[in-house]
């Protein structure tokens, strides 16, 4: 059953294998893909664009930021604020 | 040792980076940027607020006292602007950076841990046991603490030594021990307290209270009568309301308690209402006026020397 499994498929890729591909096939795709990447990008709010670029380094630096603020606030609090 | 970044490795510094790291740790943001030792004096004299405010609660009680805690604390903020700035310029300068051995994220994770973490429990330990900062609700102290003054209470002066008469301080309301209330200390465990239609006998001895000059008080109204109540070397001013008699019958202050009473004395719930106040339950002595609530002249030490 295997056997005849791995046969079919054998016999499916050698038949795509032998259609003929039009010239500049794979660049017209990549192309394409390309474009609807670059639209879509552009549809994005800046923030997103900029934060999803680095997902991790930002949520790390507004963490780092954060802490120190709270640092911040929390002496002046302790001291001065009743 | 495969850890050890090799000799020719370079990176250029982001200013924005620079910057955000001196928000998260003072001289974190000069330690990205190679300045290792710039960056760590930073780092520390950053922290230095709390020993010196510290220092200062332990000294004696002065105008420059109060100077040196909210100026500590003013240096912070300096220190802290400066790395920031700082950081970034120099960043901006540093094209090709060569990446040095302390340039790793772990060391960068804990100096943020630390400088969150050392900082914030000092304030919170100076918060409770040397010197808190207080808002006064009602006009109970009037003349001399105003409702709306803010006030530092010294918590580290009774360690050293026992409250005394004249003393004003705030301790927890013994009927509802959420509440703190702001007294001053008339007399001490062992004196007798006796109020008589307005005159306080402690010991059997009416306290000098000649009346104030119109000059020394701003809190006046036509059924008080001011006067100035001198009590170990210190006078204070208090109101007396003439239509409202005061009287309570003598009694002894008994063994770790004191008799308080505000200032104000027709319009304030005190030992007279309540009776003594346990010492145990005194949190400190009000030493400063940090941010009066009507003129700037009242600020500093109180009472004023």
């Amino acid at each position: 059953m295997k056997k005849e499994k791995e046969r079919i498929y054998s016999q499916w890729i050698r038949r795509r294998q032998s259609v003929p591909v039009p010239e500049g096939f794979a660049e017209q795709v990549m192309g394409e893909i390309a474009k609807h990447t670059i639209i879509r990008h552009i549809d994005l709010p800046i923030v997103y664009r900029v934060l999803s670029s680095h997902p991790m380094q930002w949520a790390a630096a507004v963490g780092a930021v954060l802490l120190g603020l709270f640092r911040l606030f929390y002496i002046t609090s302790a001291l001065l604020i009743p | 040792m495969d850890e050890m970044i090799p000799d020719c490795k370079t990176s250029s510094r982001n200013p924005v980076i620079a910057c955000l790291l001196s928000v998260a740790a003072t001289g974190l943001g000069h330690i990205y940027c190679g300045r290792l030792v710039k960056g760590l004096i930073l780092f520390f004299a950053s922290f230095t607020f709390g020993p010196i405010i510290v220092a200062a609660a332990n000294g004696a009680s002065s105008n420059l006292m109060l100077a040196i805690v909210i100026g500590s604390l003013g240096l912070m903020f300096a220190i802290f602007v400066y790395a920031v700035v700082d950081s970034s310029l120099l960043a901006r300068k540093l094209r090709t950076y060569q990446l040095k051995e302390y340039n790793r994220w772990y060391l960068y994770v804990l100096l943020v841990v630390v400088a969150a973490g050392y900082p914030t429990n000092f304030a919170h330990s100076i918060r409770a046991n040397v010197l808190q900062a207080f808002k006064v609700p009602s006009s109970s102290m009037s003349p001399g603490i105003l409702p709306g003054d803010h006030v530092l209470l010294n918590k580290a002066i009774y360690k050293k030594k026992a409250p005394q008469r004249g003393d004003v301080v705030i301790f927890t309301y013994p009927d509802d021990r959420r509440l703190n209330y702001v007294k001053r200390i008339v007399a001490l465990p062992g004196d007798t307290v006796e109020i008589r239609n307005n005159v306080l006998l402690v010991n059997d001895q009416p306290l000098d209270r000649p009346l104030a000059p119109a000059s020394a008080l701003d809190f006046k109204t036509n059924d008080t009568q001011s006067m100035l109540m001198e009590e170990n070397a210190a006078a204070y001013p208090i109101i007396v309301d003439s239509a409202k008699p005061q009287n309570v019958a003598k009694i002894t202050v008994p063994h770790g308690y004191c008799f308080v009473l505000g200032d104000n004395r027709s319009h304030s719930i005190d030992s007279g209402n309540f009776g003594p106040v346990q010492l145990n339950d005194i949190q400190g002595r009000l030493d400063y006026i940090y941010w009066p609530a009507k003129s700037w002249s009242r600020l500093g030490l109180y009472p004023p020397k």
